[in-house]
């Protein structure tokens, strides 16, 4: 099977388009940015902590990329299903895996986009103090990371139901419970399946590039979590074919 | 032959139906994914990030393990059922110590022993004093305590070292092995004695905060053990004490002065710190210290001056709360904050700190003159927008929230020395003058070069209180570096600047400076999203204005043809 690049980047460009062709993609951008921004300077305060880091402000991320993410993907495949446009797109010489592909990407440049629209913190901590840049860059790498998995299987669950809420919904539990099964009290639930589970979690891994450790275990935790939930979008969309 | 055709077919069937089975193929991946992950975590290659490399090891720590004369042996006692709350930092210490023992080149043999599967491991570590450590975990049901082993012993020729309980030393436990691997490969006595003054500072936890050096002394155990007290007002200090710490004497008796003298004078060390004032917290002003101590102390290059630095620009605010839930800081211009730029980055003391506090400090003046081969350092000094309060020095927070609303003359404005290292050949201070009474084997002159570090303050390392005390950890370690530096064991200073708090702090910062920043990340992702979308929108327009002229043109063409 051979790829075509310039298929996948007929399908990127009409998705990247669908987002910032309207001004909800815009709203959308806004928002995240004032809420995020609320939350690192004000919950707790960043004058009261006193301190020259991020820290706060990727924690504050894992929890706004169960809402974010799952945002940016409901309506990959559930409004093509909705409006019929799928038949469309399936009729038209492209692969299955260019398809997917196309959208993914179109997917994570919007978060890229969104996540871009945060860098006026670090700077502004780096006019006032001198932060660890290093420990920043993980810290966005982890969250790019974070957020490439959780795109994966946001696409993925959208290929089940033609409703929008309904697959974002479902993408906030599946990104809670991949959240939640590297913290401790799940963890108790599991018994011996423990330490499975929290090898598993998408956090136990994050929680380690967020620190500044750049693990190859968790690198390639994240790039195989990827490349299953696309595996498992085209087998899906290939049985239904 | 039939059959095994039939075999053979059969197989094939088989065969193609898993080929063409995207099941098959899809748990294969689902196996494979878990599979690839499982070999993944026995090979993997892990580095730090952090400019600041606080999970990386020292090139100090490195060296020290690659030079060591034998090799050095830790047993890991570690239980292999850890409450899962514990999961995660276990698998730090497991990853570090395994990081410790390769990046020795061989020098350090490492085992992971788990007492709760061996009975004779048990008893081994039962021997070896390493008990199991409470850790608390949440039960399904109820809230438990689990025992668990997390320590380690290190072997070096004969002599072993347990560190019981690593998982709360874990923060510091690169400086920790290095340490202790460090004081059993070079056993060399260490003793650092604090000189007994009838003064208010004691390494007890006392009623005020302010006087306790309670933090500092428990910092130094690890490698220098406690402080022992010196009193010199009826012997002669022993040469026994490698470093004497004196902290703030309020007055001293001619027969301590000889004893601190002759100890100098013998190539003793010492850490100096003290203002030129003495603080009454009853009433919260400070009065000149006796002009006898500071004399005493002017005889070694060292003029504490009776003042106090203010400075307008490097300061901790005081934090005063103004209901159960609030609180707002108000300008204290009496803490100084002093940022690298102001501590000299060329000497191992002050080098690499991000931050020191010195709280309610004297101006201090460094005098060679009085020195024989004087090699002076200025460690640490104020903002050129600091000056000195000699007279009416008030301490109290209400009394100096407006303080920098009337600053004095630009003229009066200059930095102040805070910290300085003087070494060289010392003269008496009882060089022309009357000895006291029943003194013996009097020495004139240093015999061997001397050194003295002082600080303009003794709070810099006394317990205190928020926020000063957020600087605690920098200020204790920029005395442990001391002590290093003195005991000549200079590569212990960069593993143990490892303990540094993990984030520099936010220096003051101007209440506009402060609102030009929340200005600046709300307004501005604003503008740029919104000025993108009317970037975007427009050319839309204009693409599709195009398209339409373009066809209508075309259609009008064609319409013209068509006639």
């Amino acid at each position: 099977m051979s790829l075509s690049w310039s298929n996948i980047r007929t399908i990127y460009n009409r998705e990247i388009n669908n987002y910032f062709n309207t001004p909800i993609g815009y709203v959308f951008l806004i928002i995240f940015s004032l809420f995020i921004n609320f939350l690192f300077l004000y919950l707790p305060n960043f004058w009261d902590v006193n301190s020259a880091s991020m820290e706060n402000f990727f924690s504050w991320m894992r929890i706004v990329y169960m809402f974010l993410i799952p945002a940016i993907t409901m309506r990959l495949w559930a409004e093509e299903k909705k409006t019929g446009t799928i038949e469309v797109i399936f009729t038209m010489p492209y692969q299955t895996a260019e398809t997917i592909l196309g959208k993914y990407l179109s997917a994570l440049s919007f978060l890229g986009f969104a996540l871009c629209s945060t860098i006026f913190i670090p700077i502004s901590i780096g006019t006032i103090s001198s932060p660890d840049w290093m420990l920043i860059i993980g810290g966005y790498l982890g969250l790019t990371l974070l957020g490439a998995a959780y795109i994966a299987m946001g696409l993925f669950i959208s290929w089940f139901t033609q409703d929008q809420i309904i697959a974002f919904l479902i993408t906030i539990a599946a990104c809670f419970l991949f959240f939640i099964m590297g913290y401790p009290s799940f963890l108790q639930l599991m018994g011996i399946l423990g330490p499975l589970m929290a090898y598993a979690s998408v956090s136990w891994h994050y929680d380690s590039l967020a620190r500044g450790m750049f693990d190859t275990r968790d690198i390639f935790y994240f790039l195989t979590f990827i490349g299953i939930f696309m595996y498992m979008n085209y087998f899906a969309i290939e049985n239904k074919k | 032959m039939t059959q095994s055709k039939t075999m053979i077919e059969t197989m094939n069937k088989i065969i193609n139906k898993f080929q063409n089975s995207r099941k098959v193929t899809l748990m294969l991946a689902l196996a494979l994914f878990v599979l690839v992950n499982w070999l993944n975590y026995g090979f993997y290659v892990r580095f730090d990030l952090s400019a600041s490399g606080r999970y990386r090891l020292t090139g100090a720590s490195k060296d020290i393990l690659r030079n060591l004369p034998e090799k050095v042996t830790i047993e890991a006692y570690f239980s292999k059922d850890i409450s899962e709350a514990y999961m995660q930092p276990v698998k730090q210490l497991r990853d570090f110590l395994e990081e410790y023992a390769s990046s020795s080149h061989g020098r350090v043999h490492l085992l992971f022993l788990n007492p709760d599967e061996d009975e004779k491991i048990m008893q081994k570590a039962r021997s070896l004093g390493i008990q199991p450590m409470p850790i608390g975990s949440v039960d399904r049901k109820k809230q438990e305590v689990s025992r668990v082993f997390l320590s380690l012993a290190l072997y070096y020729e004969d002599k072993t070292q347990v560190i019981p309980d690593i998982l709360r030393q874990s923060q510091a436990l690169e400086y920790f092995l290095t340490a202790n691997i460090y004081k059993m490969a070079h056993p060399t006595e260490r003793n650092i004695g604090l000189l007994e003054t009838g003064g208010e500072f004691a390494t007890t936890s006392g009623d005020n905060p302010f006087h306790s050096l309670e933090i500092l002394d428990k910092s130094m155990q690890t490698f220098y053990g406690n402080m022992i007290s010196v009193k010199a007002d009826a012997e002669e200090i022993s040469d026994n004490i490698s470093v004497l710490f004196i902290v703030s004497p309020h007055k001293l008796t001619e027969m301590e002065k000889y004893h601190i003298d002759q100890f100098i004078m013998r190539g003793g060390k010492v850490i100096l710190a003290s203002g030129g004032v003495d603080i009454n917290f009853n009433n919260l002003v400070a009065t000149p210290k006796e002009k006898d101590v500071l004399e005493f102390f002017s005889n070694y290059g060292i003029a504490i001056h009776p003042d106090m630095v203010y400075d307008s620009k490097n300061y901790i605010p005081f934090r005063q709360p103004v209901n159960m839930l609030q609180m707002i800081e108000i300008p204290y211009p009496v803490w100084l904050a002093i940022p690298s730029e102001s501590l000299n980055q060329g000497s191992l003391l002050t080098k690499n700190f991000k931050y020191l506090v010195f709280p309610w400090a004297s101006s201090i003046t460094p005098d060679s003159s009085k020195i024989q081969d004087p090699k002076i350092t200025v460690l640490a000094s104020s903002s050129s927008r600091s000056w000195l309060k000699t007279e009416g020095i008030a301490i109290n927070p209400e009394m100096l929230k407006n303080s920098l609303d009337n600053l004095p003359p630009d003229s009066e404005m200059k930095p102040a020395v805070l910290a300085c290292d003087i070494e060289g050949k010392f003269t008496s201070y009882f060089a022309g003058r009357k000895l006291p009474a029943g003194t013996k084997n009097y020495v004139p002159k240093s015999e061997h070069p001397g050194r003295i570090v002082v600080v303009s303050t003794p709070f810099a390392f006394t317990n205190n209180i928020q926020p000063v005390s957020l600087a605690q950890n920098m200020n204790i370690n920029f005395f442990l570096s001391t002590l290093d530096v003195m005991h000549g064991l200079d590569e212990l200073v960069k593993s143990r600047n490892r303990i540094q708090t993990e984030n520099p702090m936010i220096g003051p910062v101007d209440m506009w400076m402060k609102n030009l920043m929340v200005i600046f990340n709300f307004m501005l992702p604003l503008i740029f999203i919104s000025g993108y979308a009317v970037l975007r929108f427009m050319t839309r327009n204009r693409l599709s204005k195009k398209v339409y002229s373009a066809m209508s043109g075309a259609g009008v063409k064609e319409g013209e043809s068509n006639a």
